[in-house]
Parts: structure tokens; sequence; C-alpha cells
């Protein structure tokens, strides 16, 4: 959905990316550049916003390490030209204080929420943020990293890796 | 559209042919069940292999399809049927040894010959090759979590006697009913599928095209958090290119990534998500593209090029699909999203060349008023990529008019004007005419024009800014430069007010020279160009961090 021509564009998006609201909406666009100003003093981290989507900017920061068997907080910071609502799961692995846990903002403002979680197996687990707006649905994740780097969860293998002799990778599943 | 039923239909007649072509090895019946490999009684046959005495396999290969719904967008599992797979490689493999290759037909069709007395299994591989046609292509499915390791479904081996046998393969969704808790076979063939109808759209207008290889990489850990390609967190799906890492390979690398992660995002499903992707693919292969690319959304004020790309990418995929529905799936089992409607145009009075829905609808009703082939020729043919203007509706629409007939020129243009968008007397690929400027009068020219040796200063503005992605309308500047003679030139670029200034300096679309230094306020590029027209583009990497509301460039080229 993004076609990025450049590595720094890539980068740029996955770095900076807070949203302001549309300045037909909602408060004046000043305020709402005041509030991403905001965002980007506090470091907040921005989530992917798919094209055509619900369109409701999201970040996110982590208030401190995640540890097994330690309630974690995520503070998350929503923003939306029209009411928008997210709704979070977890992975196994983590556990949500509330599972199915949901989240409102209104049209223009900038609402700041926080959940807490709590790791229960070292590991790279995800909590999923599915936001609506207009109608709209998008989802996006959030990476929870339990333990130090080599410990990160291998990504799951969806079928049986062979090598040809010709050098060939295959990755390979079983017909129905 | 496929439909169950007529699906059925063909397989139970393939399989009634392959059965007659069996030479009475008894009792073939599909998947599972094969003509010539058990006796009566059910006891296996001890065949002796005989490499210079072959039999002929014949099946069906086929995949799970599902569809979205017309309203939520999101994967309607009842829906599910096989659909063939289309002009992809099969294998008959004993051992580690190939031995034999077929590509599947229109219908999912394949035979291919092995020795009598073999054991071998079948090996359906998620890739579309065609060396020996007028035209030629070259796509894969891998998975990026898994070492870049191709996409296939391998059948249970098999031994076989001295008949011909039918053997077809299918690959399922892994859907259980709540989740996906099988091997998700099906999703590479599914995106395939997408990609072969674009291969036989393009070629039905360009029948010699020559399609440059294209890698799609999809695995069920594709999940929409950004982070490291190699274990999943590629943040969405989408198109991007690279340089070729072979020395004496030239051009590009062309790439797509695609979510898979279930109860997140998954798209190998969503046809209009993979086919805009492919769009992207066949207008850097075919055309020119110098989308800025980034962050957008239907009704945003974007930058004229990037408006174009993503508008094209959105006709294209209703073009493919034959359909103007446009649906995303994502969410707790796949069951939420989005639709949008392609042939819905914007009645806003903000609408424009600016803006992808402008453009979209514009493309998708010209293609149900004309058909592909003038769309065709104007996206990859001279009259485009010889150009010296970039990529925007302009040189589109400036492509259209020296290429159709009076009758598309005219569909075009009253397309054109009901999106408020210049196309009479005058219009150009320049935009020149247009008056439409998007809300402020900082927007036009599109070119501003430059002279050498002579200093303009131009600048930026953050009014349609909705991120920190410096993309949309007027905070990019593009000049247009008349040279007299080629030679070595000098680009010099001055901020002031702003933080991190870059520069592109492009010739018919191809970037000859870029400048794009961390946190500069000034860039510099020399480069030697060639007697005629050259484009500048100048935009600031942190707009959207710049306090002043206009942070203004002073451009001059000697």
């Amino acid at each position: 959905m993004r076609y990025f021509t450049s590595p720094r564009l890539a980068f740029c998006a996955a770095a900076l990316l807070v949203s302001i609201g549309n300045a037909s909406a909602g408060p004046p666009a000043t305020a709402q550049r005041a509030a991403a100003a905001k965002l980007f003093e506090k470091q907040y981290l921005p989530l992917p916003m798919k094209k055509g989507g619900s369109e409701v900017a999201l970040a996110y920061q982590l208030q401190g390490p995640p540890e097994i068997g330690r309630s974690l907080t995520i503070k998350i910071m929503m923003l939306s030209t029209a009411d928008a609502q997210i709704v979070v799961h977890a992975d196994e692995g983590l556990q949500l204080q509330s599972s199915g846990l949901v989240m409102l903002s209104t049209a223009g403002v900038a609402a700041e929420h926080q959940l807490a979680v709590t790791p229960l197996a070292s590991g790279r687990f995800y909590l999923h943020v599915m936001s609506t707006a207009n109608g709209r649905t998008s989802a996006s994740a959030i990476a929870v990293q339990v333990g130090a780097d080599k410990e990160m969860r291998q990504a799951k293998p969806s079928g049986a890796i062979h090598t040809m002799p010709n050098g060939e990778r295959i990755i390979s599943t079983p017909a129905q | 559209m496929h439909s169950a039923c007529r699906l059925k239909i063909l397989f139970a007649l393939c399989t009634c042919v392959l059965v007659a072509a069996c030479g009475g090895g008894g009792g073939g019946s599909g998947s599972g069940s094969d003509a010539g490999f058990t006796e009566a009684g059910g006891r296996s046959s001890q065949p002796l292999t005989d490499n210079s005495v072959k039999i002929q396999v014949a099946g069906i290969a086929t995949f799970d399809s599902i569809s979205n719904s017309s309203t939520t967008g999101g994967l309607d599992y009842k829906s599910l049927l096989q659909k063939p797979v289309r002009g992809a490689s099969i294998q008959a493999i004993s051992g580690s040894t190939v031995i034999a290759t077929a590509t599947t037909s229109e219908q999912g069709a394949y035979t291919f010959d092995v020795p009598t007395g073999s054991t071998f299994f079948i090996r359906l591989r998620a890739e579309l090759v065609n060396t020996q046609g007028s035209a030629t292509w070259s796509i894969a499915v891998k998975d990026n979590t898994a070492g870049n390791a191709l996409w296939a479904v391998d059948d249970v081996p098999q031994s076989v006697g001295t008949a011909n046998i039918s053997r077809s393969i299918s690959a399922g969704s892994g859907w259980s009913g709540n989740s996906y808790s099988g091997a998700r076979s099906a999703g590479p063939f599914a995106i395939l599928d997408t990609v072969y109808a674009g291969l036989q759209l393009v070629t039905s207008a360009q029948s010699a095209a020559l399609f440059p290889p294209l890698t799609i990489y999809w695995s069920p850990n594709n999940i929409s958090t950004r982070g490291s390609l190699a274990i999943g967190e590629i943040g969405t799906t989408f198109f991007s290119t690279a340089p070729q890492t072979s020395t004496s390979a030239n051009g590009l690398v062309r790439f797509i990534y695609v979510l898979g992660r279930q109860d997140n995002d998954t798209d190998e499903y969503d046809s209009a998500i993979i086919a805009h992707e492919f769009g992207h693919y066949l207008e850097s292969a075919f055309g020119k593209t110098n989308s800025f690319g980034g962050p957008h959304g239907p009704s945003d004020k974007l930058d004229a090029t990037l408006a174009f790309s993503e508008g094209w990418g959105n006709a294209w995929s209703g073009m493919v699909r034959d359909s103007a529905i446009y649906a995303d799936s994502s969410g707790f089992r796949q069951a939420s999203g989005k639709v949008s409607i392609l042939s819905n145009s914007p009645t806003d009075a903000a609408r424009g060349w600016y803006r992808e829905d402008s453009v979209d609808s514009t493309l998708y009703r010209f293609f149900l008023a004309q058909g592909f082939a003038p769309i065709w020729s104007a996206l990859s043919g001279p009259a485009r990529t010889s150009q010296d203007a970039l990529s925007t509706i302009f040189s589109f629409a400036a492509a259209v008019r020296s290429a159709a007939n009076a009758a598309a020129i005219s569909t075009l243009n009253t397309l054109l004007a009901a999106q408020a968008i210049f196309s009479g007397t005058g219009a150009d690929q320049w935009g020149t005419g247009e008056v439409n400027n998007g809300g402020s009068l900082e927007n036009l020219p599109l070119y501003i024009p430059l002279a050498l040796n002579v200093s303009v200063q131009t600048c930026l503005s953050k009014t349609n800014l909705k991120d920190a992605f410096p993309n949309k309308l007027g905070s990019i500047k593009y000049y247009r430069l008349p040279l007299p003679s080629g030679g070595m030139r000098t680009v010099s670029a001055n901020f002031s007010g702003g933080r991190d200034i870059d520069l592109e300096v492009f010739q018919k679309g191809v970037t000859r020279a870029k400048a794009q230094s961390t946190s500069s306020t000034s860039e510099t590029a020399t480069v030697n160009l060639d007697a005629g027209e050259a484009v500048i583009r100048i935009s600031d990497f942190n707009l959207a961090q710049v306090p002043a509301s206009t942070p203004c460039a002073t451009l001059v080229v000697n």
C-alpha cells in the first residue's frame, strides 16, 4: 500500500510517523500540530497506517523493560479526524489486564490511554491493535520483546525447509 | 468469476478424460486415489524403473480461494471454493532429483512423463515462469521469514507401474472454522492467481511484453509493525525496488512484501491489495514512476507524483479484477476491514490532480469506457516514457492525447474535467493551463520556471501535512529548467527556515542526481545533463518538524 522510493523514506515512516488531524474537522490545525509536537517530545513510536483504512494515527510508548511476571504499562496515543475506537488483543505469552480492551477518542482530539500487560515467557510477542473510524477497521501491532535479543522468538516456520541440489531453498507444505 | 459448480464440472470432465487415457490402469479419481498404483485387492505393485519407457502423469492443480465480503471487506470463509492454479511450475521429484517439469494450464491442468516403475512426488511451485513465448516473465512467492525459501506444495510420494495415471494436487487454506490451524498452502497461489490475471491483461495489449523478474515475499508471520523483515515485521503490504546486487546486472530488483499474520492483517486473499501492488510493479517495469512515496489516503491532498502512482495502482486493481469493489480484510478472524468503490468519483470541491481518488476513478472509468489498450499504450509507450515531465496525471493525459483515437481522447478529457483537472486547449504534460490550485495560490504552476544562472526562491507549505511525511500538496516543489546545451551543471539549493533540504534532478523522468545529506540546510549536486529540459524536485525531509510555517528554498543552476 505504500510505495517507498528510498530506504530513507521507509525509515522516515518507521521513525517519525505521528499523525495530526485534518484541519477540516475538529480543533484548529495549530492545536493538532501542538498535539503532534507533544508526541514527538514524548518519543512515542508510531504504528503503521494502512492506506484507505481507519486513518486513526496511533503511537505508543513502553514504560519500562518487559520482564516475565512483571506488569508493564504501555501508553497509547490515538488521533483521528472522526470519533474512533481501538480494540487490543494479545498474543499468547502476554497477559492483558483485560482482554479485548477498548479505548476511545473523539474527533480531532489526541487521546492518551494506557494498558497493563504481563509477559508470561521470554520471546517476541505482539499486541494486536484494531482501530476503527468511519466504519473502517485497520490493524497494527506493538512488538514486546521479553528477554535479550538472542532469545528473540524465531518466526515460526510455516512448512518444512528443504535445500535442493542446486542450492534452491524450498518451503514445503503438504498437499490437501 | 469462477463458481464452485463450474470448477467441479471442470474437474469431473478432466478426470474422465484422464481415466480414459489411463490404459485400463483402473479407478483414477483425483487427488489421493491414483489409477495404476494398486493392484486389485489393494496390494501394492512392485514396479521396476525403466528410464527408457515413460508413462504420462496428468492432473489438475487447485487452490482454496476465499473472497472478501463486499460490505465489510472481511474474508468470507463461506465463499471458499477451489480454483485452478494457472501458469505455475509443477515438478515430479524422485528423491531430490527433478525428473519431470510442466506448467499448469489456464484450467490448472498439467501433464508430464515419468519413467515406468519410478517413485516420485509432485511439487507445485509458487512461481509463474514463462521463458518460451513472445512474452516472458519470472515471478516467485517466497517466505521472507524462512531464508527467502520458495513456497511449494508437496504431494506424498507414489510409485507407478506401466500405465498412465491421473494425480491431482490441491493447496488448502488451512482454515479450520475458527482459525488457520493447518498449513496455509493456498496463500502463495492466491497471490499468484491475481498476478496471473495481470499478466494476461497486459499481454492482451502487448503480446511481446518482457516482464522483469518480481519476487513476492509472503509469510504467515508478516505482521503490521515495523522491524526486521526477516522475522516478518514488514509494517504493511508494499512494493519497492532496490539496485541490482550483481555487478553484471543493470536495472532494479523489484519486490512486494505481503502481510499474512492471522487475527491481525492478512492480504494474500485481498486480491485488490495484491493487484494494487502489482500495478506499482508494472508502472516501475514498463512505464516510469517518480512517486515520492509515503503514507497517503484517498482524500488527502498529495504530491502530484504520489497521487498518480497510487491512483494508478487502485485503478489497475479494478481493471485486472474487473471489479469496482476495493476490499481489504483485517482483524480478528479476518472478519473486519474496509471497502471502497472505485467507480465512485469524488464530487467535493477539493477534488483534483493532487488526489488519488480523483486519479483512480478517472482511470477506472476510462477503462470501462475505452478498454485497456489506450491506457496501456499511454502508460508504457514512448509517448509517455520520452516525456520530460515527471509521472503525473498530466503526463498520462498528454500521452493519451498523443497516442489514442479521438473518441478515447474525448472520453478522457470529459472525465478529467469532472475531477476539476484541466483538459482544455493547451493542456500538456506539465499541467499548463491548470487553475485548480488545491486551496493555495502557491501550488501552481506545478513546475516553476527556472533559467540557468538565475536564482529562484520558493516556499514549501505544511498546510496539507497529516503526518511526518513531507509528501503532500505544496510540501514539494518542482522546477522546469530548459537547457540549450549539454554539459556539467551545478545545482545548489539553500534553505531559510527549513531543516533538511533534499534535491533530485531528473531528465525524462530518470533520476540523474540526488543530494540528500542528513540535516543539512543546503545541498549541491554536480551533474552532466543533456540538452533539452531538466526537472528539479525540492523537499524538506523534516518539514513536519520545521517551526516556520513556510520554509523557503533558494535554487540556482549554474
